[in-house]
């Protein structure tokens, strides 16, 4: 029950190898050519020895759904883990600075009581 | 199961040096060199750095043909000390594509295929077939699928509509009647047939495919959604936000908070999809691609 098409599957796991690869090319990776090569293999019928339809465009697309959803985890992560802003950073967010406080120190009652 | 290596490592590091080092160098572990605290037995999330350059597979025996995840020239281990031995080529290349993605620290947490494949090689808990189906088989009586509720109006509508339709697939499918209900002191709701069907279903699969669906039944909480994710009926995406039906309601009537709802989400669907990766490749073969030989990247 795959509702996107091959192509599209395929496109979405390109995208997701060559994420955070900067320094090599996906083409390099063992895991771009076995998925290029079971889509090769597949390409007239998306099922496998008759099997069920679209059973190895099933598992495509759970493996780029599995990347995916990995990788947007992290993301949301990394944003969110750090605790909440303060008021003072959720101002400067909106160009705004909170007013300064003067505060003259806390002089202590008892010692001048004692004096 | 991780107090004995951790104990060993940690000695090691007060009585000499150069012991961890040794030790590291041949074994990779989860709690390798964790030398602060032992009341945490290595599973915490510190994130460590990757101490790895290459990740490559190799193939370890010709027939049946099975591989093995190298980082340098290091093989992986299970947190237990087994050897990582991986029978379907896909399988061992997304276990490598994932440690390679570990680009500066390595995340274990987010390594659902690696943290996956490690249990079902460790066997933590040393279950059996039998002790996993009895396991699995307590969620049938609690089926997310079966008890609903009919309050709001918009909600019971959306239950019929969107959890019928599997209902009745794995009733045409595995010759079962399962009923839904909206009361919560209905007696022999699971007929005692439909359970003898779903035991025998189980069975059907070995230890380690049973472990992995009782993950997926952990993580949504319903053996027939499981089913319909194993035999193919619904896709991932599909899965997770059936499994979280009530909790996408309220997102459509209130809001959707991002660090919540969609952190969830997006986890379980990781997880399911992991889980159901690691199912489909111990039980289908996957037919073998020609490539060179120790390949690295």
């Amino acid at each position: 029950m795959a509702t996107k098409s091959a192509l599209s599957v395929y496109k979405g796991l390109l995208r997701e190898l060559s994420i955070n690869n900067s320094k090599f090319s996906y083409r390099s990776l063992p895991i771009y050519l076995k998925i290029k090569d079971e889509y090769r293999r597949h390409r007239p019928i998306t099922a496998k020895h008759c099997k069920p339809n679209d059973e190895i465009l099933f598992v495509a697309s759970t493996y780029l759904s599995y990347l995916e959803s990995a990788r947007k985890r992290k993301i949301i992560q990394s944003i969110y883990s750090k605790g909440e802003r303060s008021v003072q950073q959720a101002a400067n967010i909106v160009g705004l600075a909170l007013p300064e406080i003067i505060d003259r120190p806390y002089s202590p009652i008892d010692q001048r009581s004692q004096q | 199961m991780y107090d004995d290596n951790l104990v060993f490592i940690v000695i090691g590091c007060w009585t000499n040096p150069f012991i961890p080092m040794l030790v590291g160098s041949s074994l990779i572990r989860y709690c390798f060199r964790s030398t602060s605290s032992t009341s945490n037995f290595g599973l915490t999330n510190r994130e460590r750095k990757r101490f790895y350059k290459t990740v490559s597979t190799v193939e370890s025996s010709q027939s049946p043909t099975k591989y093995e995840i190298l980082l340098d020239q290091r093989k992986l281990k299970t947190p237990s000390g087994n050897l990582v031995t991986i029978e379907n080529e896909f399988l061992a290349l997304s276990l490598a594509h994932e440690w390679n993605q570990q680009l500066k620290k390595i995340d274990l947490a987010s390594m659902h295929l690696n943290s996956l494949i490690n249990t079902v090689i460790d066997n933590p808990l040393k279950l059996n077939k039998e002790q996993i189906i009895a396991k699995v088989m307590h969620y049938l009586d609690w089926d997310t699928l079966l008890y609903r509720s009919d309050t709001p109006e918009e909600f019971h509508q959306l239950q019929i509509t969107s959890w019928d339709p599997i209902l009745k697939v794995v009733n045409e499918h595995l010759n079962t009647k399962f009923q839904s209900t909206y009361d919560l002191h209905v007696k022999d709701l699971i007929r005692e047939t439909d359970r003898q069907i779903i035991e025998k279903y189980l069975s059907s699969y070995d230890r380690s495919s049973l472990m992995i669906f009782l993950f997926i039944a952990e993580q949504l909480k319903s053996i027939l959604l499981s089913i319909c994710l194993i035999k193919q009926f619904r896709s991932v995406e599909d899965i997770s936000v059936l499994s979280r039906l009530e909790t996408e309601f309220q997102i459509s009537r209130w809001t959707n908070v991002e660090y919540y709802h969609d952190y969830d989400i997006l986890d379980t669907r990781s997880k399911i999809a992991a889980a159901y990766l690691i199912f489909y490749c111990l039980n289908n073969n996957i037919t073998r691609t020609i490539m060179p030989k120790d390949t690295v990247w």
